[in-house]
């Protein structure tokens, strides 16, 4: 298993345009809540997916809760035909999608994100309020459950400034 | 499965589902089986306009054929149409489908949200987070927050692995 940073850099340094939503997002924001897979938002374009597709088939990726062998081809039209997919890679665990609920697709995803620096890898992850409006859309229990720890750093960062 | 998983394997609204029980007489019984039939002749249907009725029982002759052959074709009897399925796609997007439903989908919350009175802090408080860590959270930097969520997968994956 690769650390996220890992894979994020690798991400980077393969050109793709994502932007880093869920667990991990949460947790750049300040959110204490583990988180085991990686989930980015990628730009839908062709060479994007192209470009994701290539460092996806590198890792290995498979598909997450099947039984192994099933036909599964990753690659670009892959990517087209199902925009949302739970993976595990020899990296670890990812999910990648071309919108979120509750924000709407890439350029949208892209304009409420921000810039964040570790190390020497650049990248963007969703903005807070944008996330809890993520959470709330889905509508789905753990996403839910982490609403209030979400909700208290937008209030923490408004009385920080 | 439930029907909503059983419609993210199709991927299919869950009315769309309940509609081609009804017209193809099934009852209410969710299995894996039958979600690829069914996103089977879905596909049929959407490529060519065969009704339900008709692209239900080519699914399992047709799925039938693989892996043995690639693809899948259905010519009709005056030779005009000629209709070729990639079985090997089909199967790909339908195990993604399948992985979803199992993976990612989760039944939403049903009714009216209840009405909270608390708010930010005072909520998650109520609700049990510990605010202080939350405090000392963002006095980090980024990079120190993702070696902790680093940390922390580490951990766990770890203790899954034990198991």
């Amino acid at each position: 298993m690769t650390l996220f940073i890992g894979q994020i850099a690798t991400l980077v340094e393969a050109q793709v345009r994502f932007v880093v939503i869920g667990g991990v997002a949460a947790g750049l924001h300040g959110a204490g809540r583990a988180t085991f897979d990686l989930d980015v938002c990628y730009d839908p374009s062709e060479a994007n997916r192209q470009r994701l597709a290539r460092v996806l088939a590198g890792w290995g990726a498979y598909l997450r809760g099947v039984e192994p062998g099933l036909p599964f081809t990753m690659d670009a039209r892959q990517l087209l035909i199902t925009p949302v997919m739970t993976l595990t890679t020899t990296t670890g665990d990812l999910d990648v999608m071309d919108r979120v609920a509750g924000v709407g697709e890439f350029p949208a995803v892209l304009a409420q994100s921000v810039e964040t620096r570790v190390g020497d890898v650049s990248f963007r992850i969703l903005d807070l309020p944008a996330l809890v409006a993520a959470k709330r859309a889905s509508a789905r229990r753990k996403d839910l459950d982490q609403l209030p720890e979400l909700e208290a750093l937008l209030a923490l960062r408004k009385r920080g400034s | 499965m439930t029907l909503g998983q059983f419609a993210t394997a199709i991927g299919a609204p869950g009315r769309w589902v309940q509609n081609a029980f009804q017209a193809l007489g099934l009852p209410a019984v969710y299995t894996e089986p039958l979600a690829r039939r069914l996103a089977f002749a879905k596909a049929v249907k959407e490529a060519c306009g065969m009704p339900l009725r008709r692209a239900f029982p080519l699914a399992e002759e047709a799925l039938g054929r693989w892996p043995a052959h690639r693809t899948w074709e259905l010519r009709e009897a005056d030779g005009a149409v000629r209709v070729e399925i990639d079985l090997e796609r089909f199967l790909s997007g339908y195990a993604v489908r399948l992985s979803l439903s199992r993976t990612y989908y989760a039944e939403k919350r049903r009714g009216r949200p209840r009405k909270r009175r608390l708010r930010g802090i005072a909520l998650a408080k109520w609700y049990g987070v510990d605010v202080s860590l939350l405090v000392e959270s963002l006095k980090r930097t980024p990079e120190e927050r993702l070696r902790q969520l680093d940390e922390a997968r580490e951990f766990f994956s770890r203790a899954r692995i034990v198991r």
